[in-house]
């Protein structure tokens, strides 16, 4: 099991306190495609934060590989994060002042690897995702799925165990979703990637292989969806 | 590091206006503490007229009148030193390494028919710094002169210009002749005039004077040399203990402070190094606070830089940015900044203090009787630029703290939600 949670707890103390996460128990093994999907406000995005090693949680047990996430400095987290997660974002989260190439070392700089080998892995990515002319392009010169592919490049970089997508296509028109969605299926089936994606589009959903439903912080029904059949894209007007 | 630069020459890039005009307060204050230090160092090395420091353990006894009668010594006797007193400062060879005197007396000096009236010392080599003397030709008395007892003679700029009737090529007249009464004696060297002295000085070695002034000659002064003295207490105690027994071997009270007068050189100087170092420092923390201004804005310029990269920090944490390297960033661009402005600063207020050097440190003040110079080579030495380095980058950091640490400790999630 390469991510375990159990009773997970989350409150955040407030002028009112509010039981956002309630004992949330959830296994995901290596390799595996799924969505988390909830309205907004059910807990979906905290846990997220919760995965992402980004927010800690009051009670109970998060373990990435076995190694159990508590109690951490911000050092070991930035360093876990670093090491096991990629992650994508809504709104891409590139660095404007930065250009493709220099946006997917970052994580490499951080991880101290010397400044030739890292443009040269960063190269490899930004390739591998066809964006080889636009290496030098600074984000505002892109369109969004470009960005976003930036962004995953970035994700890819680091080789982690875990990919981390918040609503990877909440910013794009549909034919570009499609295409991120597609991309994002291909790294599953391929290089066996384990990827996360967090959304409260159905259609996105659809994409993965297991839906789990989050509904007032806890885990609803665990949809198998190897069919991709639950819901049509585009179908029912979820995904734009 | 270079990485760091590289990061942080993006960003500026972005904000040149703003950081330009920050930047200009740190040059200010650097300007300012340049300009002020080396104004100070002007007044000082004027005042001074650039004291030697190398004369430190000597103290100069003069001769004093009697205030209490003593074994038939009446009061208002004149103390009088002679070459036995010499050898009686001996006796205190535990502190006092040589003891040597100063003969002195007035005769004629005379070149053909040129003649004038000058004030003959009999020195030790020594008394060249002790007094100042800055030659113009030749040379000073010297080891030599004092063992051979050698009729050579040190005269100054005046009273070489009149033997020379009037010329002013002084040079003409070193190794010649010139009479002292009627011995002849050789020219080896020419002194500067003294601005605000009226009568000639000239200076022939102390042995050679001894032996043509064999009998009732007095000594002018004493001077003592002397080692082991390192604070005030034991300069005041080895004082009173040297007047007592001068006083002793002179048949006088005891207790008589006014026989004799000490002038210490160490603790003078000591006094003088007291009163410098509290002007300097006093310029200096005009200057700092001048600086400091220049601190605050880069400050709350860096503040609002944390702020505005405060989503970009939350995205590098994300990435796994640690804290010390996210506050490494905004110190770091804080201390480029000031140490940038406050170099272009320094060369700035450098350039003014050799300007004001060339103007107003050259040219003596008319002070009313006299003209004065009131400032002499103002500037700052290697060792403030060192210093203003230092405090450039203390003053960087400190700048950088507040707002590194601002950022540093903002989380993640936090940071990713701020606005961009």
């Amino acid at each position: 099991m390469l991510i375990e949670l159990k009773d997970v707890n989350k409150t955040y103390f407030g002028a009112q306190p509010l039981h956002v996460l309630k004992g949330i128990n959830l296994g995901i093994e290596r390799g595996e495609f799924v969505s988390i999907m909830g309205a907004s406000g059910s807990g979906k995005s905290t846990l997220l934060n919760i995965l992402g090693i980004l927010d800690n949680y009051d009670s109970g047990e998060y373990r990435i590989g076995g190694k159990l996430i508590w109690d951490l400095t911000e050092s070991k987290a930035a360093e876990y994060r670093n090491k096991m997660i990629g992650f994508i974002f809504q709104s891409y989260n590139l660095i404007g002042f930065k250009t493709a190439v220099e946006n997917v070392e970052l994580p490499l700089f951080y991880q101290g690897v010397s400044r030739h080998k890292r443009h040269e892995m960063a190269m490899e990515y930004i390739e591998r995702l066809g964006l080889k002319d636009w290496a030098g392009h600074y984000p505002n010169e892109m369109s969004g799925g470009q960005k976003q592919r930036v962004a995953i490049a970035r994700a890819l970089v680091t080789k982690p165990d875990i990919i981390l997508a918040d609503e990877p296509t909440g910013a794009l028109d549909s034919k570009t979703s499609v295409e991120i969605m597609d991309l994002l299926k291909e790294l599953n089936e391929r290089e066996k990637l384990t990827i996360i994606v967090v959304t409260h589009e159905s259609g996105v959903a659809n994409y993965t292989n297991k839906i789990i439903h989050i509904k007032d912080g806890v885990i609803g029904e665990i949809e198998e969806n190897h069919a991709h059949n639950s819901v049509h894209f585009g179908g029912e007007g979820m995904l734009k | 590091m270079l990485d760091l630069f590289q990061e942080i020459w993006s960003t500026l890039r972005q904000n040149k206006l703003r950081t330009t005009l920050t930047g200009m307060a740190v040059s200010w204050g650097i300007i300012i503490i340049i300009v002020l230090i080396g104004t100070g160092n002007g007044l000082m090395n004027a005042l001074m007229n650039n004291a030697s420091d190398e004369i430190q353990n000597i103290i100069a006894v003069y001769p004093g009148f009697s205030s209490k009668p003593y074994n038939g010594i009446k009061e208002g006797t004149m103390m009088r030193f002679n070459y036995r007193d010499l050898d009686f400062s001996e006796q205190f060879s535990e502190k006092i390494d040589r003891a040597f005197g100063n003969l002195e007396y007035s005769d004629t000096i005379s070149l053909g028919s040129e003649a004038l009236s000058s004030q003959i010392y009999g020195v030790d080599p020594m008394i060249k710094d002790i007094w100042r003397v800055r030659m113009v030709n030749g040379r000073f008395v010297n080891k030599k002169d004092m063992e051979d007892q050698s009729k050579h003679i040190v005269i100054d700029e005046n009273a070489a210009s009149q033997l020379l009737g009037d010329d002013k090529d002084y040079s003409k007249l070193l190794g010649q002749f010139i009479n002292v009464g009627n011995i002849p004696f050789k020219v080896i060297g020419i002194r500067e005039s003294e601005e605000q002295s009226w009568g000639h000085q000239s200076y022939i070695p102390y042995t050679t004077a001894k032996t043509m002034r064999t009998d009732g000659a007095w000594l002018s002064r004493l001077t003592l040399e002397f080692h082991g003295l390192e604070t005030k207490e034991a300069n005041d105690e080895f004082e009173a203990a040297y007047k007592r027994g001068i006083n002793n071997f002179h048949g006088m009270h005891p207790e008589d402070t006014r026989t004799t007068y000490l002038s210490n050189y160490y603790l003078n100087n000591q006094e003088m190094d007291k009163a410098i170092r509290i002007m300097r420092t006093a310029l200096w923390i005009l200057g700092f606070l001048t600086l400091l201004s220049g601190i605050v804005g880069v400050s709350n310029i860096m503040l609002i830089t944390v702020k505005e990269r405060i989503h970009e920090f939350g995205i590098r944490k994300a990435l796994g940015a640690k804290p010390m390297s996210i506050m490494k960033l905004i110190v770091v661009e804080s201390v480029v900044i000031t140490a940038f402005f406050g170099y272009i600063g320094m060369v700035i207020g450098m350039l003014a203090d050799f300007a004001l050097d060339k103007t107003i440190g050259s040219h003596p003040m008319d002070v009313g009787i006299t003209q004065l110079y009131i400032f002499k080579n103002i500037g700052v030495g290697f060792d403030v630029a060192i210093e203003a380095t230092l405090l450039l980058i203390v003053a960087g950091t400190i700048a950088g703290i507040i707002p590194a640490w601002k950022g540093a400790r903002v989380r993640p999630i936090e940071a990713l939600r701020a606005e961009k």
